[in-house]
Protein backbone atom coordinates (compact mmCIF):
# COMPACT_ATOMS: atom_id res chain seq x y z
CA UNK A 1 0.00 0.00 0.00
CA UNK A 2 1.53 3.61 -1.28
CA UNK A 3 2.20 5.79 1.62
CA UNK A 4 -0.47 8.55 2.48
CA UNK A 5 0.90 11.75 1.60
CA UNK A 6 -0.29 15.33 2.83
CA UNK A 7 -2.07 16.49 -0.39
CA UNK A 8 -4.25 13.36 -0.84
CA UNK A 9 -7.85 13.93 0.39
CA UNK A 10 -9.29 12.41 3.96
CA UNK A 11 -11.76 10.78 2.25
CA UNK A 12 -9.86 8.75 0.13
CA UNK A 13 -7.33 7.82 2.81
CA UNK A 14 -10.71 6.13 4.59
CA UNK A 15 -11.74 4.53 1.64
CA UNK A 16 -8.29 2.59 0.75
CA UNK A 17 -8.31 1.07 4.50
CA UNK A 18 -11.65 2.08 6.38
CA UNK A 19 -10.07 0.75 10.08
CA UNK A 20 -8.32 4.25 9.99
CA UNK A 21 -11.77 5.74 11.08
CA UNK A 22 -10.81 5.16 14.44
CA UNK A 23 -7.46 6.24 14.25
CA UNK A 24 -8.73 9.51 12.77
CA UNK A 25 -10.95 9.90 16.13
CA UNK A 26 -7.70 10.03 18.21
CA UNK A 27 -7.02 13.36 16.89
CA UNK A 28 -10.97 14.42 16.98
CA UNK A 29 -11.43 14.04 13.36
CA UNK A 30 -15.15 12.08 12.65
CA UNK A 31 -16.57 11.36 9.76
CA UNK A 32 -18.00 13.89 7.66
CA UNK A 33 -14.20 14.74 6.08
CA UNK A 34 -15.91 16.70 3.00
CA UNK A 35 -13.24 17.18 0.59
CA UNK A 36 -10.63 18.13 3.00
CA UNK A 37 -6.65 16.92 2.01
CA UNK A 38 -4.85 15.57 5.18
CA UNK A 39 -2.75 19.10 5.46
CA UNK A 40 -6.37 21.06 5.21
CA UNK A 41 -7.77 18.76 8.21
CA UNK A 42 -4.46 19.07 9.82
CA UNK A 43 -4.46 23.01 9.94
CA UNK A 44 -8.13 23.06 10.77
CA UNK A 45 -7.33 21.00 13.86
CA UNK A 46 -4.18 22.04 14.60
CA UNK A 47 -2.32 18.79 14.43
CA UNK A 48 1.21 18.62 13.47
CA UNK A 49 0.55 17.50 10.10
CA UNK A 50 3.82 15.59 9.85
CA UNK A 51 3.76 13.48 12.99
CA UNK A 52 -0.36 13.05 11.86
CA UNK A 53 1.04 11.49 8.65
CA UNK A 54 3.49 9.17 10.35
CA UNK A 55 0.85 7.66 12.84
CA UNK A 56 -1.49 7.08 9.58
CA UNK A 57 0.88 5.44 8.10
CA UNK A 58 2.58 2.88 10.89
CA UNK A 59 -1.32 2.10 11.15
CA UNK A 60 -1.55 1.62 7.74
CA UNK A 61 1.79 -0.30 6.82
CA UNK A 62 3.00 -3.16 9.08
CA UNK A 63 6.66 -2.50 7.83
CA UNK A 64 6.58 1.44 7.81
CA UNK A 65 7.83 2.47 11.02
CA UNK A 66 10.39 5.80 10.89
CA UNK A 67 12.18 4.89 14.54
CA UNK A 68 14.17 7.98 14.29
CA UNK A 69 11.87 9.87 12.96
CA UNK A 70 9.51 9.22 15.86
CA UNK A 71 11.65 9.80 18.81
CA UNK A 72 12.51 13.15 17.02
CA UNK A 73 8.80 13.83 18.48
CA UNK A 74 7.88 15.95 21.53
CA UNK A 75 7.44 13.53 24.02
CA UNK A 76 4.15 15.21 24.83
CA UNK A 77 2.72 14.50 21.52
CA UNK A 78 3.90 10.73 21.63
CA UNK A 79 2.18 10.33 25.06
CA UNK A 80 -0.97 11.94 23.98
CA UNK A 81 -1.48 10.00 21.01
CA UNK A 82 -0.72 6.62 23.41
CA UNK A 83 -3.55 8.11 25.63
CA UNK A 84 -5.90 8.57 23.09
CA UNK A 85 -5.95 5.21 22.05
CA UNK A 86 -5.66 3.57 25.44
CA UNK A 87 -9.12 5.74 25.90
CA UNK A 88 -10.04 4.71 23.07
CA UNK A 89 -9.86 0.99 23.94
CA UNK A 90 -11.35 1.31 27.07
CA UNK A 91 -14.29 3.40 25.80
CA UNK A 92 -15.17 2.16 22.56
CA UNK A 93 -12.97 -1.15 21.85
CA UNK A 94 -13.70 -3.77 24.85
CA UNK A 95 -17.23 -2.38 25.59
CA UNK A 96 -18.27 -3.01 21.92
CA UNK A 97 -16.48 -6.64 22.51
CA UNK A 98 -17.98 -6.79 25.32
CA UNK A 99 -21.95 -6.19 24.43
CA UNK A 100 -21.92 -8.17 21.58
CA UNK A 101 -20.18 -11.09 23.57
CA UNK A 102 -23.15 -10.59 26.10
CA UNK A 103 -25.54 -10.71 23.35
CA UNK A 104 -23.99 -12.96 21.52
CA UNK A 105 -24.45 -16.19 24.25
CA UNK A 106 -28.39 -14.26 24.59
CA UNK A 107 -29.24 -15.49 21.51
CA UNK A 108 -27.15 -18.92 21.56
CA UNK A 109 -27.88 -22.22 22.99
CA UNK A 110 -28.38 -22.61 25.93
CA UNK A 111 -26.12 -25.57 26.33
CA UNK A 112 -23.34 -23.86 24.03
CA UNK A 113 -20.91 -23.48 27.01
CA UNK A 114 -17.65 -23.35 25.29
CA UNK A 115 -19.09 -19.57 24.22
CA UNK A 116 -19.31 -18.81 27.89
CA UNK A 117 -15.72 -20.09 28.40
CA UNK A 118 -14.41 -17.50 25.51
CA UNK A 119 -16.29 -15.16 27.44
CA UNK A 120 -14.16 -15.74 30.59
CA UNK A 121 -11.49 -15.91 28.82
CA UNK A 122 -12.06 -12.84 27.65
CA UNK A 123 -12.74 -10.80 30.25
CA UNK A 124 -9.62 -12.04 31.83
CA UNK A 125 -7.73 -10.50 28.55
CA UNK A 126 -9.88 -7.61 29.22
CA UNK A 127 -8.56 -7.35 32.83
CA UNK A 128 -5.04 -7.37 31.86
CA UNK A 129 -5.27 -4.87 29.08
CA UNK A 130 -7.34 -2.50 31.77
CA UNK A 131 -4.43 -2.67 34.47
CA UNK A 132 -1.84 -1.96 31.43
CA UNK A 133 -3.48 1.08 30.78
CA UNK A 134 -3.53 2.07 33.88
CA UNK A 135 -0.49 1.48 34.72
CA UNK A 136 0.82 3.23 31.56
CA UNK A 137 -1.16 6.35 32.82
CA UNK A 138 -0.60 6.24 36.36
CA UNK A 139 3.41 5.54 36.14
CA UNK A 140 4.53 5.46 32.56
CA UNK A 141 3.46 8.27 30.91
CA UNK A 142 3.64 10.24 34.30
CA UNK A 143 7.02 9.66 34.91
CA UNK A 144 7.67 10.49 31.77
CA UNK A 145 6.33 13.49 31.48
CA UNK A 146 8.05 14.58 34.81
CA UNK A 147 11.50 13.41 33.59
CA UNK A 148 11.23 15.29 30.40
CA UNK A 149 10.15 18.28 31.84
CA UNK A 150 12.76 18.15 35.18
CA UNK A 151 15.46 17.76 32.14
CA UNK A 152 18.97 18.72 33.62
CA UNK A 153 16.90 19.04 36.93
CA UNK A 154 17.56 15.80 39.83
CA UNK A 155 14.26 14.35 40.91
CA UNK A 156 13.61 12.48 43.86
CA UNK A 157 13.44 8.33 43.91
CA UNK A 158 10.08 8.90 44.85
CA UNK A 159 9.62 10.94 41.62
CA UNK A 160 11.01 7.61 39.53
CA UNK A 161 8.92 3.95 40.42
CA UNK A 162 8.73 3.05 36.56
CA UNK A 163 7.93 -0.84 36.68
CA UNK A 164 9.27 -2.59 33.06
CA UNK A 165 5.49 -2.05 31.14
CA UNK A 166 6.83 -4.31 28.50
CA UNK A 167 6.47 -7.52 30.88
CA UNK A 168 2.74 -8.42 30.14
CA UNK A 169 2.06 -7.10 26.37
CA UNK A 170 3.71 -10.30 25.18
CA UNK A 171 0.75 -11.88 27.51
CA UNK A 172 -1.87 -9.96 26.42
CA UNK A 173 -0.90 -10.57 22.77
CA UNK A 174 -0.45 -14.25 23.08
CA UNK A 175 -3.64 -14.51 24.17
CA UNK A 176 -5.51 -11.96 22.16
CA UNK A 177 -4.34 -14.39 19.59
CA UNK A 178 -5.17 -17.72 21.35
CA UNK A 179 -8.86 -15.98 21.66
CA UNK A 180 -8.67 -15.15 17.99
CA UNK A 181 -7.95 -18.94 17.20
CA UNK A 182 -10.36 -20.75 19.18
CA UNK A 183 -12.74 -19.13 17.49
CA UNK A 184 -11.28 -20.10 13.69
CA UNK A 185 -10.06 -23.48 14.86
CA UNK A 186 -12.06 -24.78 17.68
CA UNK A 187 -15.57 -23.59 18.06
CA UNK A 188 -18.27 -25.79 18.12
CA UNK A 189 -22.01 -25.77 19.03
CA UNK A 190 -24.65 -23.47 17.38
CA UNK A 191 -24.43 -20.05 18.25
CA UNK A 192 -25.61 -16.88 16.37
CA UNK A 193 -23.40 -16.64 13.08
CA UNK A 194 -23.80 -12.60 12.82
CA UNK A 195 -22.68 -12.23 16.41
CA UNK A 196 -20.01 -14.72 16.29
CA UNK A 197 -18.47 -12.82 13.30
CA UNK A 198 -19.13 -9.35 14.72
CA UNK A 199 -17.25 -10.33 18.20
CA UNK A 200 -14.52 -12.32 16.13
CA UNK A 201 -14.02 -9.10 14.07
CA UNK A 202 -14.11 -6.44 16.77
CA UNK A 203 -11.38 -8.82 18.37
CA UNK A 204 -9.25 -8.65 15.66
CA UNK A 205 -9.29 -4.70 14.93
CA UNK A 206 -8.58 -5.15 18.65
CA UNK A 207 -5.47 -7.18 18.29
CA UNK A 208 -4.33 -5.10 15.32
CA UNK A 209 -4.55 -2.34 16.95
CA UNK A 210 -3.04 -2.87 19.96
CA UNK A 211 -0.25 -4.61 17.89
CA UNK A 212 0.47 -1.38 16.10
CA UNK A 213 0.04 0.54 19.40
CA UNK A 214 2.39 -1.62 21.09
CA UNK A 215 5.35 -0.22 18.36
CA UNK A 216 5.04 2.85 19.28
CA UNK A 217 4.73 2.32 23.29
CA UNK A 218 7.54 -0.65 23.08
CA UNK A 219 10.19 1.06 20.72
CA UNK A 220 9.73 4.43 21.29
CA UNK A 221 8.63 5.88 24.31
CA UNK A 222 10.33 2.97 26.21
CA UNK A 223 13.41 4.14 25.26
CA UNK A 224 12.60 7.47 25.42
CA UNK A 225 11.52 7.06 29.09
CA UNK A 226 14.76 5.19 29.65
CA UNK A 227 16.72 7.51 28.43
CA UNK A 228 15.45 10.58 30.17
CA UNK A 229 15.82 8.12 33.14
CA UNK A 230 19.72 7.36 32.97
CA UNK A 231 20.33 11.25 32.16
CA UNK A 232 18.73 11.65 35.68
CA UNK A 233 20.96 9.00 36.87
CA UNK A 234 24.04 11.02 35.72
CA UNK A 235 23.02 14.20 36.72
CA UNK B 1 -1.70 -51.46 28.52
CA UNK B 2 -3.37 -48.21 27.78
CA UNK B 3 -2.87 -44.97 29.71
CA UNK B 4 -6.30 -44.61 31.04
CA UNK B 5 -7.46 -44.58 34.35
CA UNK B 6 -11.15 -45.72 35.70
CA UNK B 7 -13.68 -44.72 38.43
CA UNK B 8 -16.30 -47.47 39.03
CA UNK B 9 -19.47 -46.13 40.86
CA UNK B 10 -21.80 -49.44 42.00
CA UNK B 11 -23.58 -50.59 44.88
CA UNK B 12 -23.01 -54.14 43.96
CA UNK B 13 -19.66 -55.11 45.38
CA UNK B 14 -19.81 -57.96 43.29
CA UNK B 15 -20.58 -56.34 39.76
CA UNK B 16 -17.84 -53.82 40.81
CA UNK B 17 -15.17 -56.54 41.30
CA UNK B 18 -16.10 -57.93 37.70
CA UNK B 19 -15.86 -54.51 36.35
CA UNK B 20 -12.96 -54.11 37.51
CA UNK B 21 -10.92 -57.41 36.67
CA UNK B 22 -12.56 -56.88 33.31
CA UNK B 23 -10.94 -53.69 33.04
CA UNK B 24 -8.10 -54.75 34.33
CA UNK B 25 -6.99 -57.95 32.82
CA UNK B 26 -8.56 -57.02 29.30
CA UNK B 27 -7.96 -53.95 29.09
CA UNK B 28 -4.84 -53.46 31.45
CA UNK B 29 -6.80 -50.37 32.74
CA UNK B 30 -6.69 -49.35 36.35
CA UNK B 31 -9.80 -48.94 38.47
CA UNK B 32 -11.00 -47.63 41.36
CA UNK B 33 -14.07 -48.70 43.03
CA UNK B 34 -16.56 -46.38 45.18
CA UNK B 35 -20.22 -47.50 46.26
CA UNK B 36 -21.82 -44.07 46.53
CA UNK B 37 -21.44 -40.95 44.28
CA UNK B 38 -22.52 -38.84 47.59
CA UNK B 39 -18.76 -38.11 48.34
CA UNK B 40 -17.41 -37.72 45.27
CA UNK B 41 -20.08 -35.40 44.21
CA UNK B 42 -18.69 -32.43 46.79
CA UNK B 43 -15.31 -32.74 45.43
CA UNK B 44 -13.28 -33.06 42.56
CA UNK B 45 -12.11 -36.33 42.91
CA UNK B 46 -14.07 -37.38 39.26
CA UNK B 47 -11.88 -35.44 37.75
CA UNK B 48 -8.51 -37.60 37.91
CA UNK B 49 -10.35 -40.15 35.94
CA UNK B 50 -10.34 -40.74 32.33
CA UNK B 51 -13.51 -43.42 32.44
CA UNK B 52 -16.04 -43.39 34.97
CA UNK B 53 -18.49 -46.65 35.03
CA UNK B 54 -21.67 -45.69 37.32
CA UNK B 55 -24.79 -48.03 37.43
CA UNK B 56 -28.39 -46.38 37.02
CA UNK B 57 -28.83 -45.43 40.62
CA UNK B 58 -25.80 -43.57 41.43
CA UNK B 59 -26.06 -41.85 38.01
CA UNK B 60 -30.08 -40.74 38.59
CA UNK B 61 -29.47 -39.48 41.68
CA UNK B 62 -26.45 -37.41 41.25
CA UNK B 63 -27.04 -36.26 37.64
CA UNK B 64 -25.49 -32.49 38.11
CA UNK B 65 -22.36 -34.86 38.45
CA UNK B 66 -22.57 -36.81 35.56
CA UNK B 67 -24.35 -34.55 32.96
CA UNK B 68 -21.18 -32.38 32.65
CA UNK B 69 -19.05 -35.17 32.28
CA UNK B 70 -21.06 -37.18 30.12
CA UNK B 71 -18.28 -37.53 27.65
CA UNK B 72 -16.64 -40.07 30.17
CA UNK B 73 -19.44 -41.94 31.49
CA UNK B 74 -20.86 -45.00 31.38
CA UNK B 75 -23.42 -45.93 32.39
CA UNK B 76 -23.79 -49.73 33.74
CA UNK B 77 -27.37 -50.60 32.82
CA UNK B 78 -29.67 -53.53 33.79
CA UNK B 79 -31.08 -53.77 30.04
CA UNK B 80 -30.60 -52.24 26.48
CA UNK B 81 -32.78 -50.10 27.22
CA UNK B 82 -33.52 -46.99 24.76
CA UNK B 83 -33.49 -44.54 27.58
CA UNK B 84 -29.69 -44.56 27.81
CA UNK B 85 -29.61 -44.02 24.19
CA UNK B 86 -27.49 -40.74 24.62
CA UNK B 87 -25.11 -42.14 27.01
CA UNK B 88 -22.45 -44.66 26.25
CA UNK B 89 -23.99 -47.52 27.85
CA UNK B 90 -22.85 -51.32 28.74
CA UNK B 91 -25.63 -53.94 29.28
CA UNK B 92 -24.59 -55.32 32.40
CA UNK B 93 -26.63 -58.49 31.65
CA UNK B 94 -25.37 -59.58 28.05
CA UNK B 95 -22.95 -62.12 27.30
CA UNK B 96 -19.35 -61.79 28.04
CA UNK B 97 -18.39 -60.90 24.64
CA UNK B 98 -21.20 -58.59 24.38
CA UNK B 99 -19.67 -56.81 27.33
CA UNK B 100 -16.25 -56.96 26.36
CA UNK B 101 -17.20 -55.93 22.69
CA UNK B 102 -19.02 -53.07 24.40
CA UNK B 103 -16.26 -51.84 26.18
CA UNK B 104 -13.58 -51.80 23.69
CA UNK B 105 -16.27 -50.07 21.24
CA UNK B 106 -16.24 -47.50 24.03
CA UNK B 107 -12.43 -47.03 24.82
CA UNK B 108 -12.08 -46.67 21.15
CA UNK B 109 -14.42 -44.05 20.69
CA UNK B 110 -13.06 -42.06 23.09
CA UNK B 111 -9.61 -42.13 21.78
CA UNK B 112 -10.29 -41.65 18.10
CA UNK B 113 -12.62 -38.60 19.69
CA UNK B 114 -9.60 -37.33 21.77
CA UNK B 115 -7.25 -37.03 18.55
CA UNK B 116 -10.18 -36.33 16.25
CA UNK B 117 -10.94 -33.41 18.10
CA UNK B 118 -7.18 -31.95 18.81
CA UNK B 119 -5.13 -33.97 16.27
CA UNK B 120 -3.21 -34.15 19.36
CA UNK B 121 -1.17 -37.32 20.79
CA UNK B 122 -2.24 -39.35 24.46
CA UNK B 123 0.82 -38.00 25.69
CA UNK B 124 0.29 -34.51 24.26
CA UNK B 125 -3.36 -34.73 26.06
CA UNK B 126 -1.59 -35.96 29.48
CA UNK B 127 0.23 -32.98 29.38
CA UNK B 128 -1.94 -30.37 27.79
CA UNK B 129 -4.59 -31.87 31.43
CA UNK B 130 -1.96 -31.29 33.49
CA UNK B 131 -0.30 -27.85 32.04
CA UNK B 132 -3.92 -26.54 32.39
CA UNK B 133 -4.07 -27.60 35.81
CA UNK B 134 -1.62 -24.97 36.68
CA UNK B 135 1.66 -27.35 37.13
CA UNK B 136 4.70 -26.33 36.29
CA UNK B 137 6.63 -28.07 33.70
CA UNK B 138 9.12 -29.27 36.68
CA UNK B 139 5.63 -30.95 37.99
CA UNK B 140 4.16 -32.37 34.84
CA UNK B 141 7.55 -34.05 34.38
CA UNK B 142 8.03 -35.28 37.92
CA UNK B 143 4.04 -36.17 37.29
CA UNK B 144 4.56 -38.35 34.05
CA UNK B 145 8.00 -39.67 34.70
CA UNK B 146 10.05 -37.63 31.51
CA UNK B 147 12.47 -34.92 31.69
CA UNK B 148 11.83 -31.41 31.85
CA UNK B 149 12.89 -30.96 27.84
CA UNK B 150 10.43 -33.46 27.30
CA UNK B 151 7.37 -31.24 28.99
CA UNK B 152 8.79 -28.44 26.82
CA UNK B 153 8.91 -30.13 23.54
CA UNK B 154 5.22 -31.13 24.15
CA UNK B 155 4.10 -28.11 24.86
CA UNK B 156 5.81 -26.92 21.84
CA UNK B 157 3.81 -29.26 19.54
CA UNK B 158 0.55 -28.90 21.73
CA UNK B 159 0.75 -24.80 20.97
CA UNK B 160 1.88 -25.63 17.21
CA UNK B 161 -1.42 -27.93 16.81
CA UNK B 162 -4.06 -26.33 18.48
CA UNK B 163 -2.38 -22.30 17.41
CA UNK B 164 -3.16 -21.60 21.51
CA UNK B 165 0.04 -20.19 23.43
CA UNK B 166 -1.04 -19.12 26.47
CA UNK B 167 -2.02 -21.36 29.60
CA UNK B 168 -5.43 -19.89 30.02
CA UNK B 169 -6.39 -20.29 26.84
CA UNK B 170 -4.89 -23.43 27.02
CA UNK B 171 -6.63 -24.21 30.02
CA UNK B 172 -9.99 -22.61 28.41
CA UNK B 173 -9.49 -25.11 25.25
CA UNK B 174 -8.96 -28.44 27.59
CA UNK B 175 -12.54 -27.17 29.00
CA UNK B 176 -14.24 -26.77 25.68
CA UNK B 177 -12.93 -30.25 24.86
CA UNK B 178 -14.02 -32.05 27.99
CA UNK B 179 -10.54 -32.94 29.13
CA UNK B 180 -10.16 -31.09 31.73
CA UNK B 181 -14.22 -30.02 33.74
Amino acid sequence: MALINKNQKLSDVILEDPSIITVLNRFNIFLGVGDKTVEQACNEGKLNSEFFLIILNTFTNEEYFPEKLLKNFDVKLIIGYLNNTNNYYKQFIIPNIESHFNLLLKRSEDDNTNLELLRKFFLEVKSELLNRIASDTNTLFKETLLLDKNKGNRLSDDDIQITNGETTDDAIEDKIDDLVNMFIIHLTGKYDTNLCVAVLFAIISLKKDLCQNNRIRNRILMPIHHYLKSQQAND
Amino acid sequence: MTDHIALIIVRDTLRALGMKHLLSSLFGMDASIAQDATPIASSNECDRFDMIFVDEYNCLSHLDLFIPRKSKTIILANTDADKYISWQHINCNADIDHIVESVAAILKDMEHNNSAQTGLSAREIDVLKLVAQGLTNKEIADNLNISVNTVLSHRKNISAKLGIKSVSGLCVYAMMNGIIN
